[in-house]
């Protein structure tokens, strides 16, 4: 069968929809009123949620900014942490304005694919970085957690973390290279194909 | 009549006057009927949420092809969408073509190989849309549409071979 031979097969079908469809307008208007429109996609609702923690985690490390003493091992893992946290929620801005530019009404249909395969590409990767960068973040956390909790350097006490450093870091690298495999062997190889076919499809 | 009011009976009549449209593209990115049901609402629902920022700067079916083929591609790549309406909704969708049910089922088979951008040309190019509306609708070019249609001609015919021995 040609696609000329489809053509007519379609227009076949097109005459029996024109005979056989009868909109129920009581279907579509309850529809209309469950105001369903207003669900948010997952990826937004989790990049709310994201801003939302590293928030609540931003606001709780400036209000705490004046038990910071001029101490190195106390003041330089406050600086990383809060400069962690004011990034977190300069991205989560960044990738939420990027959803919010998603329009799938008025983008045209190569556009529209471009866009959101290029934003799962960003998120991919961002997790994988989220997790190569995580022993960083709890490395800087723990120092200041501790003078905050218990009002005593984390250096005069740090054979007692080592052990839980130990086994956390490696859990971490198992986990890591687990999550990496798996984004990278199959998220990103079918968002970079993906990525090609539409490219593909631009080309003339 | 109060705005909300007219603006729904408007967004029906639009509906009521392109709703094949919405049944083809369904047909063509869904298999069961349950899953036609799930993306005919959620294709009413995106256009319905489009719909206040529609201008009429293009023509509506033009506009309605882009919200469902959008629509399309996106929820076919998810999994097990549900939607918790209160009435239970499963559409009867037309059997496709009575006494040529093969046909379009081998048509079917066929398009459902393609990839996903590629279903949509072919959906337009079957609808007889021109070149430049098939353009306008896709994003690329006019003389692109042709070279593209060209390709999928042939793939097309590689594809149905197989099926039809």
């Amino acid at each position: 069968m040609e696609l000329e031979n489809m053509k007519t097969l379609w227009q076949e079908y097109d005459k029996n929809l024109q005979a056989n469809t009868i909109l129920n307008e009581r279907m579509v208007k309850n529809m209309l009123a469950e105001k369903s429109n207003e669900r948010l996609s997952s990826f937004t609702k989790m990049e709310y949620a994201s801003l939302t923690l590293a928030g609540i985690l931003l606001a709780i490390f400036v209000s705490m900014g004046y038990k910071v003493n001029s101490e190195m091992q106390v003041l330089i893992p406050y600086i990383v942490s809060l400069t962690y946290f004011t990034f977190a929620v300069g991205w989560s801005i960044y990738k939420l304005r990027l959803l919010n530019n998603v329009d799938t009404y008025s983008d045209t249909i190569v556009s529209t694919r471009e866009r959101v395969e290029k934003l799962r590409l960003l998120f991919a990767r961002e997790k994988v970085w989220s997790m190569i960068l995580m022993p960083f973040l709890m490395c800087s956390l723990a120092p200041i957690l501790h003078y905050w909790l218990w009002d005593s350097y984390f250096l005069d006490h740090y054979m007692a973390y080592v052990p839980r450093f130990v086994v956390g870091y490696g859990l971490f690298v198992v986990l890591t290279y687990w999550l990496y495999q798996t984004l990278y062997s199959k998220n990103i190889k079918i968002i970079l194909r993906n990525l090609e076919e539409i490219e593909a499809l631009k080309k003339e | 009549m109060p705005p909300d009011k007219q603006l729904t009976e408007t967004f029906i009549n639009i509906i009521r006057e392109h709703e094949r449209l919405i049944y083809k593209v369904c047909s063509l990115y869904t298999s069961n009927t349950e899953d036609k049901s799930d993306l005919y609402q959620e294709i009413i629902l995106q256009a319905w949420k489009a719909y206040p920022q529609f201008k009429a700067q293009a023509k509506v079916s033009t506009w309605l092809y882009r919200v469902a083929l959008n629509t399309a591609i996106s929820t076919t790549r998810k999994q097990n969408i549900k939607y918790h309406y209160e009435e239970s909704i499963l559409l009867n969708f037309p059997d496709p073509l009575g006494g040529d049910e093969e046909q379009y089922k081998l048509l079917h088979a066929a398009i459902s190989q393609l990839p996903e951008l590629e279903r949509a040309l072919v959906l337009l190019y079957l609808e007889d849309k021109s070149h430049a509306e098939i353009a306008e609708i896709m994003g690329i070019s006019v003389s692109n549409v042709g070279t593209k249609l060209t390709r999928i001609k042939e793939k097309m015919r590689k594809i149905v071979q197989p099926l039809t021995v």
